[in-house]
């Protein structure tokens, strides 16, 4: 099983009302996102004069960029089928794809708050919200969940129930039978680029023009890992914890800590 | 050093908070200590329960919600699932109404002025003394200059019991601008001529075909409409947009027609001319149903496909494209009437030109045309009739000057402005405004404020201290509509194709209002008492209003909460049946194309093309209209819809900006043609999707008072810049796409280059 | 800095006070923030008088308080009674319930902790819940229960009933945290001479109860 957004631009109005609907939902704050509409054109495109929207979300991808780059301490996690009740056991830090939905969720008791998945994401969906730190954490990271708790009580997304267009479609891409598949037979595709093919499971459909100029949301490349913050993020907390004091980390930490400052500056 | 205080300080001091220490004993619960934040918010599923009976008003389209309440705080929005109109759906304003009710801006408790007018000093005061003070003076102002003497400015439904209080007082000076600032002339000039108003009902899931004069369906939200205009498309209807601008409902277009501003009625005559010329109108209902076929055959006969495409603009081909493609698919062609209309004070013509056109095709009472819905009716909350000294009906300023003859219900604005200002022909002394925000709705923002220093007194009802809130000497806080009982809305299921049903639902509160708020009823009543007619009023409390008007269709309030907030019962489909007539209910009981009503008050009796002026070198016409995040200004506070389109793009055409100098993203301010410019910038949106001889913003954005700047008050205020008027002799409605406008970026002019 | 208050023991209690004979044992704090409440409340006749200025021009002088209170000084030399009074309504309306566009600073903590700015947010559950929790609800309808007079009043009760290690807890996780940002908000604009000298007595104690 494989959960899939569809977004069908003939239909979508760009009312924002997905937008809002997710905030209102999850309350989350306004600075914040797990969802974005972008008002697109009017531009000239190979096929006419087109204006259209670009309804943005988590694209569940295939191959999330977003949890390998996670460095918090990986723990055995069981996962459990909600069709078959089948249960799986992987390790995984503190994000990861779910093996039975698809979906790539957060642990926010384990999160670091380091923001390294955020900057992995070519899409940005997702975000650190720094009013979350604790003693453990530098704040917590946030994204889309496709809204499993609701779909576990036999709720549609937020964003799909609010659509007045009725332009959001939502369900199990591997279900032949679904809309979601169908829409995907007709042609819908998500925003993948030359450089950028992780198997975004958000689609959208429309017409020439407008899939055209929507195209052009799409991530040109992909984000360069910054793995010394995830690196540094991985030593320093531990030994914070038992040094209380990045003086006591030594030479070796002081040249991280400085190497990391000089990329900031880039 | 040694203290001075004694415990005895405290005492008298402590005993008096004690006396009203606002907490009391309870049996403490649990373990003691700090509850600690969830991560993870649990979701409006969770822990809410759902309170059934709301009507939104972000808008004036009223959807009707639901909303998820936990322990006393309201936490989500959403659409009514028995709701046959939006169903669960809902747009972003109906999703934000929450902030508006925890909005820690919102007006909490009456306040005084006692700083001065625009530049307030507030005070708190009680609803006692807020009352006392608004009956004595407005009293005195009766007992001086009549009821006459007391103007009104109001909008939306917690006005309509204070209205109908001022009318029984006799006052004949009420104004409200969703006539006299928006859609006067689509409501007059199509009863003019139909003996019917359409407003929007019109049936473009079933068309074959749809004609949009303007009409920016998507940048424009009102919910069902728009799944309307969208089940059409789908169904294949081929849709026609006339627009200078490539706006929203042009995206979804099979034909736009970048049409030159103010030229629209040209456009529609050419069309008619075309028709007449080709024989391809609906002649079996145009023979049949229509006064003055041959006068309007006669008089759009100059309107050659040449000379309409030179005047408009346009490719002469896409005329005949047009015409050929309404007449084709007549009668299922849905030709729009619009809503806002007040555009270049030549408006009245351009509906009656539209509602012409729609004659021609047949276009109507069938599937895909205007049609009449059945909607149930309810009852009325009547205050008793009583004589006046005065005859308010005499007093009527527009029949006093004998002007516009044509004219909505109401005062034109205009007028009564004049008067506040001259105190002739008689004097208006104190206000009464109510729900709207008169600084940004009525054009040529001066005038406004001069006809306000002029007053004794000045009383206004609102929910959020919007700019009008600093004209009011006393100011009171209302619940608003997630809090109050009061309107009652009637329809249908959203497609009429679909089987036919009829709904009422009456707007019932989703949670208590905090600080003092308070609902319409109460405030009038009270007010009414204190003037001296505690005798007549009508209805004791805001359940009583709305029990009193259900009470025609044997429903209440009570009944309605048994009912989900909704009530449906099978309905009449608007479509004509086999042998069925129509019937049109004016003078002459036909479709009055030519009008001897109009002729007779020295108006063209035909619809008739007013060209508007031409912005001067170096400006181009600034052109408004809708964002889909906002309702005019009324929501300009919301943080929710703010982040989502926290400032109003101008659109300038892409070959122009190049001329320029101007890039995408350019902060600039606007100077118009009288010298005025905006207190604030907004960003460039490079595009060519907008003609030259024009620039586009959103309306309702933008800061009245530089001094006011803050963080969600970004963008222009299009209003500022609406120093020229234009009024409509017909109606008295004025015109505000006459303001033409230049650039300026980093302090200097950029004039708009003049087009070849 | 440890509060001393002198008491003078052998003093007739007002006859109206609610307060019991034994509380001259009370912990003093209970009525220093009993008053603090006051402070924050809409000025009426009953409550604004020359008693409670004298009172709060004292303890600004035993803090050393010193400019606030020569601002105090200053503001009242030059009214009478009624002014004085009219002008802090005009000033408390003005900092605390409405403002054109925006009010200046909302006493509320859950405009400053939660995310949004807003009235009735998820500090002001939290905050309703520690209430509970130790035996005291807010019985006024139509105020969020996160309003500063009722956080004060709560630290006041639990002070006067020898809770101090709660009320400490109160001050330092729920009170402390959004009343810098207040207060630092409320900093940034014009403010009247008895605000500003109330405001920067309730955050020295308070600062000095962390």
């Amino acid at each position: 099983m494989q959960y899939g957004m569809i977004i069908d631009l003939d239909r979508c109005v760009g009312c924002h009302a997905c937008a809002v609907a997710c905030r209102a939902e999850w309350e989350i704050p306004v600075q914040f996102a797990r969802n974005w509409l972008r008002r697109l054109g009017p531009a000239n495109t190979p096929h006419g004069l087109a204006a259209t929207y670009y309804p943005g979300l988590c694209n569940h991808c295939d191959k999330p960029s977003c949890v390998e780059a996670c460095p918090a301490d990986p723990v055995i996690m069981t996962f459990r089928d909600a069709k078959t009740g089948k249960t799986r056991k992987m390790e995984v830090a503190a994000t990861w794809k779910d093996p039975f939905n698809g979906t790539v969720q957060i642990d926010k008791e384990r999160c670091l708050g380091c923001g390294a998945c955020a900057d992995a994401c070519p899409y940005g969906a997702r975000y650190v919200n720094p009013d979350l730190a604790d003693d453990e954490s530098e704040g917590k990271a946030d994204k889309c969940t496709y809204c499993m708790p609701r779909v576990a009580v036999g709720l549609q997304p937020a964003c799909v129930q609010t659509c007045l267009a009725e332009a959001r479609i939502f369900g199990d891409l591997d279900d032949p039978n679904s809309e979601v598949a169908k829409y995907v037979k007709k042609g819908a595709v998500g925003l993948s680029s030359k450089n950028v093919q992780i198997g975004p499971n958000s689609r959208y459909y429309g017409n020439k023009k407008d899939m055209a100029l929507l195209m052009t949301q799409a991530p040109k490349e992909m984000p360069e890992a910054n793995l010394r913050r995830s690196m540094l993020a991985s030593i320093i907390r531990p030994m914070e914890k038992q040094a209380g004091s990045l003086g006591l980390m030594g030479v070796a930490g002081a040249l991280l800590v400085k190497s990391m400052q000089e990329d900031e500056k880039e | 050093m040694a203290l001075n205080l004694t415990r005895r300080n405290f005492l008298k001091t402590a005993s008096l908070a004690a006396a009203s220490v606002p907490l009391s004993k309870v049996v403490a619960k649990a373990e003691p200590g700090v509850t600690k934040t969830p991560l993870i918010p649990p979701g409006s599923f969770k822990d809410t329960k759902t309170v059934t009976g709301g009507v939104c008003e972000m808008c004036f389209w009223r959807c009707q919600l639901v909303g998820k309440v936990r322990g006393d705080r309201l936490v989500k929005l959403e659409g009514n699932p028995k709701s046959i109109d939006n169903g669960v759906n809902l747009c972003a304003r109906g999703n934000s109404g929450i902030k508006l009710v925890y909005d820690p801006d919102r007006l909490k408790y009456p306040m005084k002025n006692v700083g001065k007018r625009g530049a307030p000093k507030w005070q708190k005061i009680s609803w006692e003394e807020a009352l006392d003070t608004c009956a004595k003076k407005l009293s005195a102002t009766i007992e001086k200059y009549g009821p006459k003497g007391i103007g009104v400015w109001y909008h939306g439904a917690s006005a309509h019991y204070p209205t109908a209080f001022f009318e029984y007082l006799g006052v004949p000076n009420m104004y409200e601008p969703a006539f006299y600032q928006c859609r006067g002339q689509t409501a007059m000039a199509m009863m003019q001529t139909l003996g019917f108003v359409p407003n929007e009902d019109v049936d473009m899931p079933n068309s074959k075909a749809m004609l949009l004069v303007g009409c920016h369906i998507g940048e424009n939200i009102h919910l069902s409409h728009v799944k309307n205009f969208l089940k059409g498309l789908e169904n294949g209807s081929k849709v026609v947009v006339v627009d200078p601008r490539f706006s929203a409902a042009a995206a979804k277009a099979h034909i736009w027609v970048k049409i030159k501003p103010g030229t629209d009625t040209a456009f529609l005559l050419g069309l008619m001319n075309y028709m007449f010329v080709k024989d391809i109108y609906n002649k079996e209902f145009a023979k049949k149903h229509c006064l003055g076929l041959k006068k309007l055959k006669n008089h759009v006969a100059e309107w050659t496909v040449e000379k309409t495409a030179r005047e408009c603009d346009i490719p002469a081909s896409q005329i005949v494209e047009v015409a050929e493609l309404l007449c084709k698919n007549a009668p299922h062609v849905s030709v729009h009437p619009g809503r806002h209309a007040a555009w270049y004070g030549n408006d009245y013509q351009r509906v009656r030109a539209n509602a012409c056109l729609t004659a021609l095709l047949g276009a109507m009472d069938c599937p895909g045309g205007i049609i009449r819905i059945k909607r149930m009716s309810t009852g009325h909350v009547h205050w008793p009739e009583v004589e006046h000294e005065e005859d308010s009906e005499e007093f009527a300023l527009a029949e006093m000057e004998e002007k516009y003859p044509f004219r909505p219900p109401g005062t034109p604005s205009e007028l009564m402005r004049d008067t506040m200002i001259s105190g002739k022909p008689y004097p208006i002394k104190s206000m009464v405004i109510w729900g709207t925000n008169s600084i940004k709705t009525m054009p040529d923002q001066k005038r406004t404020m001069k006809a306000l220093a002029n007053m004794d007194f000045i009383m206004v009802t609102d929910v959020t201290p919007t700019d009008i809130t600093m004209w009011a000497d006393i100011l009171l806080p209302e619940a608003c509509y997630l809090e109050r009982y009061d309107h009652i809305e009637k329809g249908t299921q959203w497609n009429q194709a679909d089987k036919p049903q009829q709904f009422i639902a009456a707007r019932m509160p989703l949670v208590e209002p905090m600080f003092e708020r308070r609902d319409p009823v109460w405030i009038i009543n009270e007010l009414a008492k204190r003037m001296g007619h505690g005798k007549a009023i009508p209805v004791k409390n805001q359940v009583e209003f709305v029990d009193h008007q259900l009470a025609k269709v044997k429903l209440s309030i009570a009944k309605l909460r048994k009912l989900d907030g909704i009530y449906i019962q099978p309905g009449e489909s608007p479509y004509l049946k086999p042998g069925e007539e129509p019937e049109f209910d004016t003078d002459s009981g036909k479709i009055e194309l030519y009008s001897e009503a109009l002729e007779d008050e020295d108006f063209p009796g035909l619809p008739t093309y007013v060209p508007t002026s031409e912005p001067p070198a170096g400006y181009a016409r600034m052109i408004y209209g809708r964002s889909p995040v906002h309702t005019f200004n009324r929501t300009a506070n919301n943080a929710w819809l703010a982040r989502e389109m926290p400032e109003n793009p101008l659109w300038l055409n892409d070959e122009l900006a190049k001329e320029m100098g101007i890039k995408d993203g350019d902060r600039v301010f606007l100077e118009n043609q009288d010298g005025k410019r905006s207190a604030s910038s907004t960003v460039v949106k490079v595009t060519p999707g907008i003609r030259k001889d024009c620039v586009y913003i959103a309306h309702g954005y933008g800061t009245f008072n530089k001094a006011m700047s803050v963080a969600y008050n970004k963008g222009i205020d299009d209003n500022s810049l609406n120093t020229r008027i234009n009024r409509e002799g017909e109606t008295g409605i004025s015109g505000m796409r006459i303001n033409f406008v230049r650039l300026i970026k980093d302090g200097k002019i950029v004039n708009i280059p003049a087009r070849d | 800095m440890a509060l001393y208050l002198l008491y003078y023991p052998s003093m007739e209690l007002n006859g109206d006070s609610y307060i019991n004979d034994d509380s001259c044992e009370q912990d003093p704090r209970s009525d220093l923030f009993s008053f603090f409440a006051l402070l924050m409340r809409y000025p009426e006749e009953s409550f604004f008088d020359d008693e409670l200025l004298d009172a709060l021009k004292g303890l600004l002088d035993y803090c050393e308080l010193n400019i606030p209170l020569a601002g105090l000084n200053e503001w009242q030399d030059d009214r009478d009674a009624h002014q004085l009074l009219k002008e802090v309504q005009v000033a408390y309306t003005h900092l605390f319930i409405n403002a054109a566009p925006h009010v200046i600073a909302p006493p509320y903590a859950s405009v400053y902790m939660d995310g949004d700015g807003d009235l009735q947010g998820s500090t002001t559950e939290k905050i309703r819940d520690f209430y509970r929790q130790h035996g005291l609800d807010v019985v006024q309808q139509g105020e969020p229960a996160d309003h500063i007079r009722f956080q004060l009043e709560c630290i006041a009760a639990l002070f006067a009933d020898d809770q101090e290690k709660a009320a400490v807890t109160f001050i330092r996780t729920l009170l402390y945290p959004w009343f810098c940002r207040f207060y630092e908000r409320f900093n940034k604009e014009p403010r009247h001479p008895f605000y500003e000298a109330s405001l920067q007595l309730i955050h020295t104690i308070v600062k000095e109860e962390q």
